[in-house]
């Protein structure tokens, strides 16, 4: 069975083997805590979630009638959403919002959590403003497919590809950095600095 | 210029790890020593975990193998709420959390669509300022007051209906009791909280207003949520000063007046 291959990390799972959480920690854990973000949530309940997800992906795994039929890290998200939505539904995330709101004793986290939501949209929508092969390079790194499978499927050369996937970051953190929206938080934070 | 360049270059191939060995001990040589090549490395790191987590998230999100995912994990999940049958939240509000949030979700994620179309730009931030702000007020301390006359009785019916979220229900039991003088300010609050639940910002205000100005026991209440009514109808000039008089109030208010305020300056630049 090839390494890291899902089975393999079932497999793992239910040998409780340590790895097989490490790699699912790694793997999959920025982008749960990014979904429980976008659906209301905070980071902490997001750690709680993706806690939860694993759980009940353990407790899958061990039943006998339980086959893999898709991939695994949609399956960890479908988990995860569940776990999520269950949270809502028992009013606990909604508690420990209110709670934290009302006990923690500076209110910079909360500030710093909503400039971050901020940021996010607005390195998506510089991302979706590229055009599609600067978009296809780059999501090819990030989705870490190796840089001679990109240049393989879009039919260039591995050095083009490399070439290009510089060119293409350093347009994109020119639209992120020249965006009104992020020149205009930069300056608030500078404005509440010297206040 | 063109060693500038050069660095931006090996920066963006440092982080998509397409560097060798030497000209990577090079680089964070280079990141240690320069504090602004590193808080441009900082940033750069910054947007590509968060795109690599965001395309993986799309990427399941769109998977056609998505139903079975949900399949299977639904297994695991009804066999959990059989374990928990009977879990903390009342029926009637619970069903109706879960579509709010259901709710929330899809409009979230339409916002999103739209910020990427550059629709509604500003209107988007203070509409999540505002979710992000607003909750209903917890209301069992004034609801807790009826029984000990008809009036009182009808005014604690007419909180509980908006606490358990029956807007309209608590909006025409509280206007029979309008001419009650003693009652005025709980009729007035509640009625225009009534209204902010069913997202009609408008007659709310109209309520808040002139309770602001006659200085009722309920003053603060009234202000912050009034300021919120300003910030979803798009007067945040207003929403601002009524903040910034509610930063004035030692109370329950005060801090996320203070912080609220403070992110609205950015809509006022």
């Amino acid at each position: 069975m090839e390494k890291n291959s899902d089975q393999y990390i079932i497999e793992r799972i239910r040998a409780r083997e340590d790895d097989a959480f490490k790699y699912l920690q790694v793997k999959f854990q920025d982008s749960i805590r990014l979904m429980v973000v976008e659906m209301g949530g905070t980071q902490e309940d997001a750690k709680d979630v993706f806690s939860e997800g694993l759980v009940a992906l353990i407790r899958l795994v061990d039943r006998e009638d339980f086959v893999l039929n898709c991939q695994l890290g949609t399956l960890v998200y479908a988990l995860c959403k569940n776990a999520w939505l269950l949270q809502l539904e028992k009013q606990v995330a909604v508690r420990n919002y209110q709670a934290r709101r009302l006990d923690s004793p500076d209110e910079q986290d909360f500030t710093e959590e909503s400039d971050q939501q901020i940021y996010h949209d607005i390195f998506w929508e510089s991302f979706k403003k590229m055009d599609k092969v600067c978009q296809d390079i780059l999501g090819g790194y990030l989705k870490e497919i190796s840089p001679k499978e990109i240049a393989d499927t879009m039919g260039y050369s591995y050095g083009y590809v490399r070439k290009r996937k510089s060119m293409c970051h350093g347009f994109l953190m020119k639209l992120i950095e020249g965006h009104p929206t992020y020149i205009q938080i930069k300056q608030t934070e500078l404005t509440l600095d010297i206040e | 210029m063109e060693r500038y360049m050069d660095r931006n270059r090996k920066l963006a191939d440092y982080i998509y790890n397409d560097l060798g060995r030497n000209e990577v001990v090079e680089i964070e040589r280079e990141i240690s020593n320069d504090p602004e090549l590193s808080e441009s490395y900082q940033l750069n790191m910054q947007v590509k975990e968060y795109l690599q987590a965001k395309l993986q998230l799309e990427e399941m999100r769109s998977d056609p193998g998505l139903e079975d995912a949900e399949k299977l994990a639904g297994m695991v999940f009804d066999m959990e709420s059989h374990d928990e049958a009977e879990l903390v939240v009342p029926l009637g509000r619970k069903r109706n959390r879960i579509r709010k949030w259901s709710f929330a979700a899809a409009i979230a994620a339409s916002v999103t669509i739209l910020i990427s179309l550059g629709i509604i730009p500003s209107t988007v931030s203070q509409d999540k300022l505002f979710d992000r702000y607003y909750e209903p007020i917890e209301a069992s301390d004034y609801s807790q007051r009826g029984g000990s006359n008809e009036i009182y009785r009808n005014i604690a019916n007419g909180i509980i209906d908006y606490r358990d979220g029956r807007y309209n229900q608590s909006i025409d039991r509280l206007g029979g009791l309008s001419a009650v003088t003693e009652i005025q300010p709980e009729v007035q609050l509640f009625t225009a909280l009534s209204y902010i639940g069913l997202g009609q910002y408008l007659e709310a205000q109209s309520i808040l207003e002139p309770a602001v100005d006659s200085n009722n026991r309920y003053q603060p209440e009234s202000m912050w949520y009034l300021s919120l009514c300003y910030l979803k109808t798009g007067e945040v000039e207003k929403a601002s000063s009524l903040l910034g008089q509610l930063e004035k109030y030692d109370g329950l208010y005060q801090r996320d007046a203070r912080s609220l305020r403070k992110k609205l300056r950015r809509f006022n630049q």
